[in-house]
């Protein structure tokens, strides 16, 4: 089969399918997997730890782990949340060694890269400081949470996982998932209520009372 | 949400912000909410916080590495594509090397350095400085270490090379446009940077045109005065 006959084939295939033909040497199904799940891992250690460096060392660590215990893995979930558990694992134990909260961390605001290199410039520059402003007091706010609600709002809004999805990889109860969100949204809504009063931090829908 | 909400009512509203709940718990908890402003006010909030964690968006990046099945080793094995810099170190590295035709041996004669293409071997003393050779012999192998295992290239036919060349093209393209976004980034800082100072600047400017003002006024409110009172005086002169 032609390489690239293979590869848009792959793409069509299922996570488990995938799997499926990883267990059994095939290592361009594994790459498949890579390619799609390689970005949201990076994501959610990159919020979870905040270091862009270490995100993407936890990233590979990840998929390195998983390819290694690919045999141990029984479907008994899906491929995704097995790979969310190991990348939370390696998170906790970067957090652990590192001794420290979470950082903020350059480059914070990185929708800005993009929109300043994206073709149309369309977009005032004041709007985009305002974005990126938004994004780097997205970051602190968040920093600032305790390690458990800001790993629950990042799975939830970000990862758009289920809570009974997160609770099982955190090891909760569901009713403990949905304190955490409230928790945290709570504390969020005052950050970003108060330092967010500018007319950047207005999005069409919010309506803080000034 | 006040004392008089229970730690359910915030887990039931949590999941109707998440759009996580059956229909009766949707409806039950949109006649309360028609009902209380409280919970109507609490939900608009954590909606309103909602929409700005949009904003936050992890750095872009490149796939950095991919699985390479290896026809010699029991079964394949994880390689990380190297990233850009290094890989263009080693291709410069590969290529000086070839250009120069180096060739570092350390065997029973003592070590041997050959350059150039066909030339005679230059051979070094044994005496060579005892303190180098382990070092040089350390280099040596970790050279060959890197070159068996980031370039394995050596091994492959042609079209792979083709292949890796083509990768390496992108992964150059792909660090001048980082580089680009990179340099946009900075400029939009320092003239964010600019920005605040200016403000700042005005503000201060604002405050002492208020101070000059305000001891100006009270330097004509004197003079006024003193105005008054001469022309008081000279009124009451020629009574």
């Amino acid at each position: 089969m032609p390489q690239d006959e293979s590869v848009a084939l792959r793409a069509t295939w299922t996570d488990e399918e995938l799997v499926a033909h990883s267990m059994r040497g095939d290592a361009e199904s594994f790459n498949q997997l890579i390619v799609r799940w390689e970005r949201p891992i990076y994501a959610l250690a990159y919020r979870v730890i905040g270091r862009e460096e270490d995100a993407r060392d936890v990233c590979q660590e990840t998929f390195l782990r998983a390819f290694r215990a690919l045999g141990g893995f029984r479907g008994q979930a899906k491929f995704s949340s097995w790979l969310y558990r190991i990348a939370l694992n390696l998170c906790r134990d970067w957090i652990r060694r590192e001794r420290r909260a979470p950082v903020v961390q350059a480059p914070e605001g990185v929708d800005l890269v993009d929109l300043a290199g994206a073709q149309e410039p369309a977009e005032p520059l004041e709007d985009l400081v305002a974005r990126h402003d938004m994004s780097r007091r997205v970051a602190r706010a968040m920093a600032a949470l305790p390690d458990e609600q800001r790993t629950a709002i990042i799975l939830k809004e970000y990862h758009g996982l289920t809570f009974q999805e997160i609770a099982s990889l955190l090891g909760c109860p569901l009713s403990t998932v949905k304190t955490r969100l409230y928790q945290g949204l709570s504390v969020l809504r005052r950050e970003l209520g108060r330092d967010g009063r500018g007319a950047a931090a207005r999005g069409p829908h919010t309506s803080t009372p000034s | 949400m006040s004392q008089h909400h229970t730690s359910d009512d915030r887990e039931r509203l949590i999941a109707y912000l998440y759009d996580e709940c059956d229909d009766d718990e949707r409806a039950r908890l949109e006649d309360h909410l028609a009902a209380c402003a409280e919970c109507r006010d609490e939900l608009d909030g954590l909606q309103a916080v909602r929409s700005r964690l949009v904003h936050w968006a992890p750095p872009e990046r490149e796939p950095g590495f991919s699985v390479i099945p290896r026809a010699d080793r029991a079964p394949w094995w994880v390689a990380w594509r190297v990233p850009m810099q290094a890989a263009a170190a080693v291709l410069v590295l590969a290529m000086g090397a070839a250009v120069a035709h180096l060739d570092v041996h350390y065997g029973a004669g003592g070590l041997e350095i050959q350059t150039g293409w066909p030339a005679a071997p230059v051979a070094a003393e044994a005496a060579a400085p005892a303190a180098l050779a382990p070092q040089l012999a350390a280099f040596e192998s970790r050279v060959e270490q890197q070159l068996e295992t980031r370039t394995p290239a050596s091994s492959v036919p042609p079209a792979d090379q083709t292949a890796l060349l083509d990768r390496v093209r992108t992964l150059v393209s792909q660090s001048e446009q980082r580089q680009r976004r990179e340099f946009a980034l900075r400029l939009v800082q320092a003239m964010q940077d600019m920005e605040y100072q200016r403000r700042a600047d005005l503000v201060r400017i604002d405050q002492n045109l208020g101070q000059i003002e305000g001891t100006t006024g009270a330097a004509v409110a004197q003079q006024r005065e003193l105005w008054n009172y001469l022309v008081q005086v000279a009124q009451q002169r020629p009574q």
